[in-house]
């Protein structure tokens, strides 16, 4: 949906904002692993408010079947630029990650947790641990291009 | 004067008018207008570190006039209707009134979450999901699946027991009021754990897409109020100035040009609780 018409007042601040918006963003993926029920066993980790080592380790790479989907996560910058939705995202860690070829937005927040916009409302210890329970979201859908900017 | 009610207490013609207008507000495509904005709104609050709309102060503000800028777009289809607010420390399993197939509808089902009764339900023909993370065009839950309770009345009386509005680093997981109620631990405490509770679109960056946003977020609004009641010496927001990459209490909130915390503090002049 594109033809998003009203908002002058909504659209002012996007137009402002996107260019800091891809200044910022860090793609990661984060998986957690479901128990027999369904449950993930990884606990989510918030750590302690205001600690300030952020964006220290780079997350380690990995590629594997999930729930048969192939997720994907790939440090640094070296890989924004390759394909997935003809995007370029950098950001301080560059970090990427991707379900069956497809982006899935992620984010590290100051306390070094990760998010992705699959699952806004918790944090992941690290990118895998986010693409995991992204997988989990999805039951099967794809996810589509991520443009909130646009 | 617009007032708003507990949804548990709503008369079967208070919802299907509240219902109405939402459908109203879809097909018109303004509704579609808020997801965008909230999609928009946590992709830069989350990718910039400014914290406008989520884990800072301007957490509460913001979805106050985020709310009331829906409730007028509802009452432009019907002057009688307000947002509801679900109170999920009474309301809180998956039999309650909310997910009545008269007012939200239920649970998704099994194999993909999508919810199949009520009036939005994808089935029903009237709301369709287009502001979307992922493929999926229907409406999708998965109650009490990723967490199976719901915030008890006593974290909420214990978060309302703080006498700070907020406290340096003024972000998630701060000491007081605000951050107590938005929630940390991992995210899964307070109105995020309400987030997660539902699943589906509620739990992902465009969770205005299932209309139940509201009436979480009207009820989290409430609080807010009960807290300033509760604390009437209490600096009413904080912080009062300074503080970068935070919405001061005399800052304008993006995408607002006009509207400042402390434009917001007093709710009366735009509605009252029930």
């Amino acid at each position: 949906m594109t033809k998003l018409t009203r908002r002058q007042a909504f659209g002012t601040v996007a137009g402002a904002a996107a260019g800091i918006a891809v200044a910022g963003i860090a793609v990661a993926s984060a998986n957690a692993t479901p128990d027999k029920a369904g449950r993930f066993t990884t606990a989510a980790t918030g750590t302690a408010a205001g600690t300030k080592h952020h964006h220290t380790a780079v997350p380690a790479p990995f590629s594997e079947v999930f729930e048969g989907r192939r997720i994907q996560g790939i440090p640094g910058d070296a890989n924004a630029k390759s394909e997935a939705h003809g995007q370029h995202h950098t950001s301080a860690t560059g970090y990427r990650v991707l379900i069956d070829g497809r982006e899935l937005h992620v984010m590290q927040k100051p306390d070094s947790s990760w998010s992705s916009v699959m699952n806004h409302y918790q944090t992941f210890p690290d990118p895998h641990t986010a693409a995991r329970a992204a997988v989990t979201s999805l039951m099967g859908a794809d996810l589509v291009p991520h443009t909130p900017t646009a | 004067m617009t007032v708003r009610k507990n949804q548990a207490n709503l008369t079967a013609a208070e919802k299907k008018a509240f219902v109405d207008a939402v459908l109203e507000v879809k097909r018109i495509g303004v509704y579609d207008e808020f997801v965008a904005a909230h999609r928009l709104r946590f992709a830069l609050d989350m990718n910039t570190g400014v914290y406008v709309g989520h884990f800072g102060p301007s957490f509460l503000p913001w979805h106050r006039k985020f709310l009331i800028d829906f409730e007028n777009e509802l009452q432009k289809i019907d002057a009688s209707v307000s947002i509801p607010y679900w109170d999920w420390t009474a309301d809180n399993t998956v039999a309650s009134s909310v997910w009545a197939p008269d007012l939200l509808g239920g649970t998704g089902r099994p194999l993909d979450d999508q919810v199949m009764d009520g009036p939005f339900a994808y089935s029903a023909g009237k709301w369709p999901i287009n502001i979307q993370v992922d493929s999926r065009p229907f409406l999708a839950r998965n109650l009490a699946y990723r967490v199976p309770t719901l915030p008890s009345r006593a974290e909420v009386d214990a978060a309302l027991a703080i006498p700070t509005y907020d406290s340096a680093p003024f972000r998630d997981g701060s000491a007081g009021f605000r951050a107590t109620l938005e929630g940390s631990a991992g995210y899964l405490s307070m109105h995020n754990r309400v987030h997660s509770w539902v699943w589906g679109q509620m739990e992902s960056s465009v969770s205005p897409n299932d209309p139940v946003f509201w009436l979480h977020h009207s009820f989290v609004d409430k609080l807010w109020a009960d807290w300033h009641a509760l604390h009437p010496t209490s600096a009413e927001y904080l912080p009062a100035g300074g503080t970068v990459d935070v919405i001061d209490l005399n800052e304008t909130m993006p995408p607002w040009p006009n509207t400042t915390p402390q434009s917001m503090l007093d709710h009366t002049p735009f509605y009252t609780y029930a």
